[in-house]
């Protein structure tokens, strides 16, 4: 998917900051990519109205949202035991002890890929059965002009 | 009206059964195999789990009410008798109640049996709280049955209607059964706590009148086509 | 629906930008520190299972009662939605709760109802796909009781004595993580109404094709 975008100049309207330095780069050139990709897909004609391509929106948007969402620092943070039992509240704390039991982490980030991977799956698999579906519509179509093509000639 | 016609259409069914009493046997020779099963599965140097008996009891009572249900609207569809019904000039809801209080009395007859045979098997103090038991499986019972009498008759026309009748229950009425099972386990604990029972049979209750109000509104527009 | 398109993608796509950068930045909770960042995706999504479910049941009763042909496509959609996003709350609740909790699941009244809830609208899923013809009718019979579910899952954990955390927790929020979690709620709900439309949209397209067939079979 990435591989077919080409680089064009676009001037920049957004900036992200992520914790490592080189991923900066790489992110905020892909985000600006698929923006100008999504800005592409709306057609602005003379007479002021949108026509929406949504199609060829959708999937760059929803990439767009993945790779932001992926986008959470993982920080190696230590972290108290926690107790059993139902709660009540949510204290938040500043500082947090050096101290760790089964590392947050992973959990985290295993949480957020999860949510996007689903995400993603879904709306491709949306995407893949709309093309089928008006594939058929498509065919079904033409069959329709021609069958009434053919009752005009026998006319 | 109504309630005549929900009296004829359960004094059609019982009849039916009375003198063939397929059915019954069937379902409480299914019931008592799968406490069993159920039994042998779960024992442990010769003795079962704690709290076993509850479980077993109750599962055994969904399986065979499963079966139960099957078996009526399968009578029910080979004799095409369910559109002669659903013809007749009288309320869609009464056919309901009527098929309902069929098939609660078909079950609570089997339970009537497993509940003997499950104080035999594993030891519990069937006799203690014997009204509290008893409305408790009848609660449970009841709503497990109302859930099950309308995905049945619903079903009565849809293709793999074997598998979907179990796919389509028991999400729903697993809570009835939990409630259920719970509250035979603290009648057979020793002592027999009354009040924990009490609780989850307030809670049968409350899903019994949510399932049945449910099914008779929803009745009327699956069954029409 | 058309024209609104093009808004909710990119109101979408700005909130879920927003979004990391955010949580990162929210408080750390005192006993149990990153892994309840989690929470900032696991409760927005289980807000819209609630509400995909309730949509469901009650396009589907208006379907069952009114025979609204376009209710019965977006009770089909609001189902699809229901799983999805239940799916996402029942693997990010265990992930959040091997770290809090010291175990993956356990069965409390809210974990267990949840469960449950979210087999009905599978179970949707499936009778609407293996039913045979009068399938939709046995499935929004299914969405009704499904939504008849909702208020029980909410409640159960301030009835029952759970381990998952009460209802309390929310309004009861911390103002640094308010802010943050009620972004993410906007994000999801913009998330979900883009999903739900373009779902009902596939169903629309579908039933015009089947109309197709029909006319094209007529000749």
């Amino acid at each position: 998917m990435l591989g077919v975008l080409k680089v064009q100049k676009v001037p920049e309207v957004l900036v992200l900051r992520v914790q490592t330095v080189p991923e900066v780069l790489v992110l905020r050139v892909l985000v600006l990519r698929v923006l100008q990709r999504v800005l592409n897909a709306i057609e602005v004609n003379a007479m002021f109205s949108f026509r929406f391509e949504w199609r060829s929106a959708v999937l760059p948007a929803v990439v767009v949202l993945v790779l932001l969402a992926s986008a959470v620092p993982v920080a190696a943070q230590p972290e108290q035991p926690s107790p059993a039992g139902a709660q009540e509240e949510f204290v938040p704390v500043k500082d947090l002890p050096h101290q760790e039991q089964l590392p947050g982490g992973p959990l985290v980030l295993a949480a957020y890929g999860f949510v996007w991977a689903v995400l993603l799956v879904y709306v491709w698999t949306i995407w893949r059965r709309l093309g089928k579906v008006e594939r058929e519509m498509r065919a079904l179509a033409g069959r329709l002009k021609g069958q009434q093509r053919g009752i005009e000639d026998r006319m | 009206m109504f309630f005549r016609v929900a009296w004829l259409v359960m004094r059609k069914d019982l009849t039916v059964e009375v003198r063939s009493r397929e059915i019954l046997y069937t379902t409480a020779f299914f019931a008592v195999a799968c406490v069993l099963v159920f039994s042998f599965a779960l024992v442990k140097e010769g003795r079962p789990l704690e709290d076993a008996a509850a479980g077993i009891l109750w599962i055994a009572v969904a399986f065979a009410g499963t079966l139960a249900l099957g078996r009526t609207f399968e009578r029910e569809r080979h004799s095409e008798t369910l559109r002669a019904l659903m013809l007749a000039p009288s309320p869609r809801a009464a056919i309901y109640v009527g098929k309902l209080l069929g098939i609660v009395l078909l079950l609570l007859v089997v339970e009537a049996v497993l509940v003997p045979l499950i104080g035999l098997l594993f030891n519990v103090p069937i006799l203690a709280r014997p009204l509290l038991l008893t409305g408790l499986l009848a609660a449970g019972t009841v709503g497990f049955a109302a859930v099950g009498t309308l995905f049945a008759a619903m079903l009565v026309r849809a293709r793999s209607r074997d598998v979907l009748l179990p796919v389509l229950l028991y999400p729903i009425t697993i809570p009835v059964v939990i409630g259920g099972v719970r509250g035979t386990a603290a009648l057979f604990e020793l002592p027999p706590s009354g009040e924990v029972a009490g609780m989850w049979m307030a809670l049968l209750l409350f899903f019994d009148v949510v399932f049945v109000t449910l099914s008779l509104w929803t009745f009327e527009p699956l069954m029409t086509e | 629906m058309k024209r609104s398109y093009p808004f909710l993608v990119l109101a979408a796509v700005v909130l879920f930008a927003a979004a990391p950068i955010l949580v990162d930045r929210a408080p750390y909770e005192s006993t149990m520190g990153l892994v309840q960042k989690i929470f900032y995706y696991h409760v927005p999504s289980a807000m819209v299972m609630f509400l995909s479910a309730l949509v469901c049941g009650v396009a589907s009763a208006l379907y069952l009662f009114r025979r609204n042909a376009a209710a019965d496509r977006w009770a089909s959609a609001a189902a699809e939605l229901t799983v999805v996003f239940g799916l996402i709350v029942l693997v990010t609740g265990p992930l959040w709760a091997r770290k809090a909790w010291g175990v993956w699941w356990q069965w409390d009244a809210r974990l267990t109802s949840t469960l449950l809830m979210w087999m009905i609208f599978a179970a949707y899923l499936l009778v609407r796909r293996f039913g045979g013809p009068g399938a939709e009718k046995l499935a929004a019979a299914m969405a009704v009781f499904g939504m008849a579910n909702v208020p029980f899952v909410y409640v159960s954990v301030n009835i029952w004595r759970t381990i998952h955390p009460t209802t309390r927790v929310v309004p009861t929020l911390a103002p640094g993580m308010r802010g943050v979690f009620w972004f993410a709620v906007l994000a999801f709900m913009v998330l979900f109404a883009l999903l739900l439309a373009l779902r009902a949209r596939l169903e629309a397209r579908r039933a015009e094709v089947e109309e197709l067939y029909l006319m094209v079979e007529e000749d």
